[in-house]
C-alpha cells in the first residue's frame, strides 16, 4: 500500500465507523446569526479593547509594534506584571484561597456583577436545609442570572464550603477546601441552564431584601432526609431531597454525576432527579464519603433493590413539606428510607411542629387504620402530650419495645401503677438501650415523658441543643453540671447545691445569634424533681454579647415550667436568669431548658 | 457533499484571504456565510470524529468555534497561519476541552452513547447498502487503530488524510514544528498501515 493508498482507505474506515449525519436544518443561519453577533461584541480584554477602538492600530501588525514608543511599551509591561503579580498573589499567597479552584468560582459571579444580589450574615440562618449542621460562622452569596456563587466560613473566617454555578454553560460545582493541606474536593455537576436558572430565581426571591426569609423556605416545602449509610461494608451518605417543581422542571429526568476533580478524578456519587411515580419532583442520590470507592453503576438502577443500609439516619422537615414516607420514589429510595424510619421520626419529633407530624399521621390512618407505623408513633406523640387514654387506644401491645414503654407510661400516668410496673419489668433489660433505660426510671417513680406544659406552639418548633452552646452558672452541686441543662436529656439535671438565694444566676450562651420565640426552664425532667423552681426570677437577653436588657418571665410552679415568650420573636445571642427571692430549704434546678423557635 | 466542499475550498483559495477575513471582522452577514460554507461541514466533521456518538454536541461545537472565530478574527495574522489551520486549532481546543471533561468521568455520558438499534436507523438513512455489520466491522478497525496509535498520532492521521492539512498546517494546529509533524506522520502511517493491512489478510 503506498501513502495515497493508505490515506484513501484509513479515510474510508474512518468514515464508514463514525459517518457524520449532516448538520441539521437551519445550522446555517443559526451559525450565521452567532458569527455576526460574535464579531460584534467587544473584545475581551483592556488593551484589546482600547484597540479595537481605533481599527487602524490593528491593521496588521502585532499589539506591540516595534514602532511602538518605548514609554508606551514601558507602560505595556508595567500594566503585564501587575496582572500577572496580582493573579499569583490571589492565588498563591492570599490565605484561605485554593489553588485555581477560586478563579473558577468566581467566574460565576463575576459575570453578573452588575445585577448581582449579595448578601452576606449568620451562618445559622443560611443552613436552614441542615439545622443540624449549622456550626457558629458566617455566610456571602451572590445571585446573578448568569450564576450564583455561595459561600460558607467557619467562625475563623475560613472558607469551609463554596457552592458556584454558571447559568450559560449548565455547570455547578461545589467546592471543600482541606484546611490542613490547602487543597479540596471539587465537585462538578452538570444541570440544564434552566435549573440553574431556576435556582438562582428562587435564592434572589428568598433573599430580596437582603435576609433570608424563612417563611418562604417553609411555603416551597422543601424537605430532604440526610443519612449515613453502609453500602458493601463501606460508608456511604445517602440523600433524598424533594425539590421544588421549579428546580426539576416538567418531565425531566436525569442523572447527576459527582466527581472529585482535584485529587483522582473518580466518581464519588450519583443523583437520579426526576418526577416520582405521583409526578413529585424527586432527587435522590448516593455520594460516597471515602471518595476512592468505586461502585458498580447497577446500584443506581431503579430495579436493582439497594444493599446499603442506614444507620445513624438523620431527617430534616421543614415545616410545610411533606414528610410522606415518598411512596412513589423508585426502589432503592423506598428501600433506603425503610430502614432509616426511626431515626427519621426522632428528627421529625425534634424539628417539624409537632400538631403537624399528628395531621400527618391521622392523615395516613384515615386510609389504612392499622397502620402500625402510624398508631405506633401517633400513641407516642399522644403519650408525650397527656392523651394517655386516646394514647392506649392506638399503641400496640406486646411489641417488648416503645410500643409497650408507652403503654405503661399511660398506665402509670393514669394510676395504674401495678400494670405500669409490670411493664417495665419486662423490657428493663431488652436489647435497646433508651427502652431499657426508660424502663428502669419506671421502676425508681411514675415517670412519663415530659412536664405537660412543654411542647411547641403552633408556629414554632423545638430546637435541639446545639454541641457549642454554654452554660455556666454561679454555684453547682456536687454531682450536677450547668451543662447537664442543655444536653437534650431531661433526666440529667443542673442544681444550685444550695437554698435559692438573690443573686445567684444560670446562663446560656448559644455561640451565635439564634431566632427564639420562647424559652421554657424544666425543673419538672424525668424524675420529677417537684420543688426546684424559682420562686422568683428574672431573665435578661443579649443579642450581641455586651448589652442585655430584661425580659418577661412567667412564674414557674409545681408542676408548671416557667417560660420566657419573645413577642415578636427576637434574635438572641444569650440569655440569663437570676434569682431575686430568697427560699429556703429547696435548691433551684433546671431539668432541661427548652428553646422553640419560630417556623416562619 | 464532502467533494464539493473540498472543491469550493480549492477555488476559493485562490481569492485573497483578507477580503473574507475583513468581512468577518465587519460582522458582514455574507462574509459570515461565505465562511460556514467553506468551513463549517469540515470542522463539523472534524468535531465529530473526534468526539465520536454525539451528533448535537458536535454541531454545538462546531457553532462555537465558528462564533469563537469571529469574535478572535482580530487576531488571525496571515504571515502565521492558513485560516483552516487557525479555524482548526480553534476547533481543537473546543475539542480538548470536551475530552478533558469527558476524561474526569467514569463512563461515557448517557447522551453519547448510541444504542445498536439507532445506529441502524442511522444507517438505513444514509444509504440502504450500507450494513450495519461493515460499520461494526469499521469500528473495530478504528478501535484497534486508537490502541496502537497515540492521540497525537491519530489526530496528525486525521487532519491529514480526512481534512487534507499539510504537515505545517498541522503543526500549527497542534503548536508543533513542521519537521515533527512530518515524523509524526510517519510512524502514524506506518502503524496505521500494518495494522490495516493484518484487516485485510
Amino acid at each position: 500500500m503506498n501513502d495515497k493508498e493508505f490515506e484513501a482507505r484509513f479515510g474510508h474506515v474512518m468514515k464508514k465507523a463514525e459517518p457524520v449525519p449532516p448538520v441539521s436544518e437551519g445550522t446555517r443561519e443559526r451559525a450565521v446569526t452567532k458569527m455576526v453577533s460574535a464579531a460584534k461584541a467587544p473584545a475581551r480584554g483592556f488593551l484589546r479593547r482600547r484597540l479595537s477602538s481605533s481599527p487602524e492600530v490593528l491593521s496588521s501588525r502585532p499589539i506591540v509594534s516595534k514602532e511602538t514608543k518605548p514609554m508606551r511599551r514601558l507602560a505595556y509591561a508595567v500594566v503585564f506584571l501587575v496582572v500577572i503579580g496580582a493573579l499569583v498573589g490571589g492565588v498563591l499567597i492570599v490565605p484561605g484561597r485554593h489553588s485555581g479552584t477560586n478563579l473558577l468560582v468566581q467566574a460565576a459571579y463575576a459575570m453578573g456583577a452588575s445585577d448581582s444580589l449579595h448578601v452576606r450574615g449568620d451562618r445559622n440562618l443560611a443552613d436552614e436545609y441542615s439545622p443540624w449542621n449549622s456550626e457558629p460562622g458566617s455566610y456571602e452569596f451572590w445571585f446573578s442570572p448568569e450564576g450564583f456563587r455561595q459561600d460558607w466560613y467557619d467562625k475563623d473566617g475560613a472558607l469551609v464550603r463554596s457552592l458556584g454555578g454558571i447559568v450559560a454553560t449548565g455547570q455547578a460545582w461545589q467546592y471543600f477546601p482541606d484546611q490542613s493541606s490547602g487543597k479540596g474536593s471539587l465537585f462538578t455537576y452538570r444541570l440544564s441552564p434552566d435549573q440553574l436558572t431556576a435556582y438562582v430565581q428562587v435564592n434572589r426571591e428568598r433573599f430580596a431584601n437582603g435576609q433570608l426569609r424563612v417563611a418562604e423556605i417553609a411555603e416551597r416545602g422543601h424537605a430532604w432526609t440526610e443519612a449515613a449509610g453502609e453500602w458493601q461494608g463501606k460508608p456511604v451518605s445517602v440523600v433524598v431531597e424533594e425539590l421544588t417543581p421549579a428546580l426539576v422542571t416538567g418531565e425531566q429526568r436525569g442523572t447527576i454525576e459527582y466527581y472529585l476533580g482535584q485529587q483522582t478524578g473518580a466518581l464519588v456519587g450519583m443523583a437520579q432527579y426526576g418526577p416520582s411515580a405521583e409526578g413529585r419532583p424527586l432527587r435522590a442520590s448516593v455520594d460516597l464519603i471515602e471518595y476512592n470507592l468505586e461502585i458498580p453503576q447497577d446500584v443506581f438502577q431503579s430495579d436493582a433493590p439497594a444493599s446499603a443500609t442506614v444507620r445513624d439516619g438523620r431527617y430534616a422537615v421543614r415545616p410545610s413539606g411533606d414528610i410522606a414516607f415518598y411512596p412513589g420514589a423508585d426502589t432503592m429510595t423506598q428501600s433506603l428510607l425503610g430502614s432509616a424510619l426511626e431515626s427519621r421520626h426522632q428528627a421529625i419529633m425534634g424539628t417539624a411542629p409537632w400538631e403537624e407530624v399528628e395531621r400527618r399521621y391521622l392523615s395516613v390512618l384515615k386510609e389504612d387504620p392499622e397502620n402500625d407505623e402510624a398508631r405506633l408513633y401517633l400513641g407516642r406523640l399522644y403519650t408525650r402530650w397527656g392523651l394517655f387514654e386516646e394514647a392506649l387506644d392506638l399503641l400496640p401491645s406486646g411489641d417488648g419495645y416503645w410500643g409497650d414503654l408507652n403503654r405503661a407510661f399511660c398506665l402509670d400516668a393514669l394510676g395504674h401503677r401495678q400494670e405500669a410496673v409490670a411493664i417495665y419489668e419486662k423490657l428493663k433489660n431488652v436489647g435497646h438501650d433508651s427502652v431499657a433505660e426508660w424502663a428502669r426510671l419506671g421502676l425508681e417513680r411514675p415517670t412519663w415523658p415530659l412536664d405537660l406544659d412543654i411542647k411547641p406552639e403552633p408556629g414554632e418548633f423545638l430546637l435541639k441543643p446545639r454541641p457549642e452552646w454554654r452554660a455556666s452558672a454561679s454555684s453547682s452541686s456536687a454531682e450536677t453540671t450547668p451543662q447537664a441543662a442543655i444536653d437534650g436529656d431531661p433526666g440529667a439535671r443542673w442544681a444550685t447545691g444550695s437554698e435559692q438565694a438573690p443573686g445567684q444566676w444560670f446562663s446560656i450562651d448559644f455561640g451565635s445569634r439564634v431566632r427564639v420565640s420562647r424559652i421554657a426552664l424544666d425543673h419538672w425532667g424525668v424524675k420529677c424533681y417537684d420543688n426546684g423552681w424559682a420562686r422568683g426570677a428574672r431573665a435578661l437577653v443579649t443579642e450581641d454579647g455586651v448589652t442585655w436588657k430584661e425580659v418577661p418571665i412567667s412564674q414557674g410552679g409545681p408542676q408548671q415550667a416557667a417560660i420566657v415568650s419573645l413577642s415578636p420573636p427576637q434574635l438572641v445571642r444569650g440569655i440569663r436568669f437570676e434569682l431575686t427571692k430568697q427560699h429556703s430549704p429547696e435548691w433551684w434546678v433546671i431539668c432541661e431548658l427548652y428553646v422553640f423557635c419560630p417556623t416562619g | 457533499m464532502m467533494g464539493d466542499a473540498e472543491a469550493a475550498v480549492e477555488s476559493m483559495s485562490d481569492l485573497p484571504q483578507g477580503r473574507l477575513v475583513a468581512g468577518v471582522k465587519a460582522a458582514d452577514p455574507a462574509a459570515c456565510g461565505q465562511l460556514y460554507d467553506l468551513f463549517g461541514h469540515r470542522l463539523h466533521r472534524y468535531i465529530a470524529v473526534r468526539l465520536p456518538g454525539d451528533d448535537q454536541l458536535a454541531e454545538e461545537l462546531m457553532l462555537l468555534t465558528l462564533a469563537e472565530a469571529a469574535h478572535r478574527i482580530r487576531s488571525f495574522n496571515p504571515r502565521k497561519a492558513t485560516l483552516s489551520a487557525w479555524l482548526y486549532g480553534v476547533a481543537r481546543r473546543h475539542v480538548q476541552r470536551e475530552l478533558r471533561v469527558r476524561s474526569r468521568r467514569k463512563s461515557v455520558p448517557a447522551s453519547a452513547q448510541v444504542s445498536l438499534d439507532d445506529m441502524r436507523e442511522q444507517a438505513i438513512q444514509e444509504d440502504i447498502g450500507d450494513s450495519v455489520a461493515a460499520r461494526l466491522q469499521a469500528q473495530q478497525t478504528v478501535t484497534e487503530l486508537r490502541r496502537c496509535l497515540s492521540d497525537t498520532e491519530m489526530e496528525v492521521l486525521i487532519l491529514h488524510c480526512m481534512h487534507q492539512l499539510s504537515a505545517i498546517e498541522i503543526g500549527k494546529v497542534l503548536g508543533r514544528s513542521e519537521r515533527a509533524i512530518d515524523s509524526l506522520l510517519r510512524r502514524a502511517r506506518q502503524k496505521a498501515r500494518e495494522r490495516l493491512a493484518q484487516d485485510e489478510r
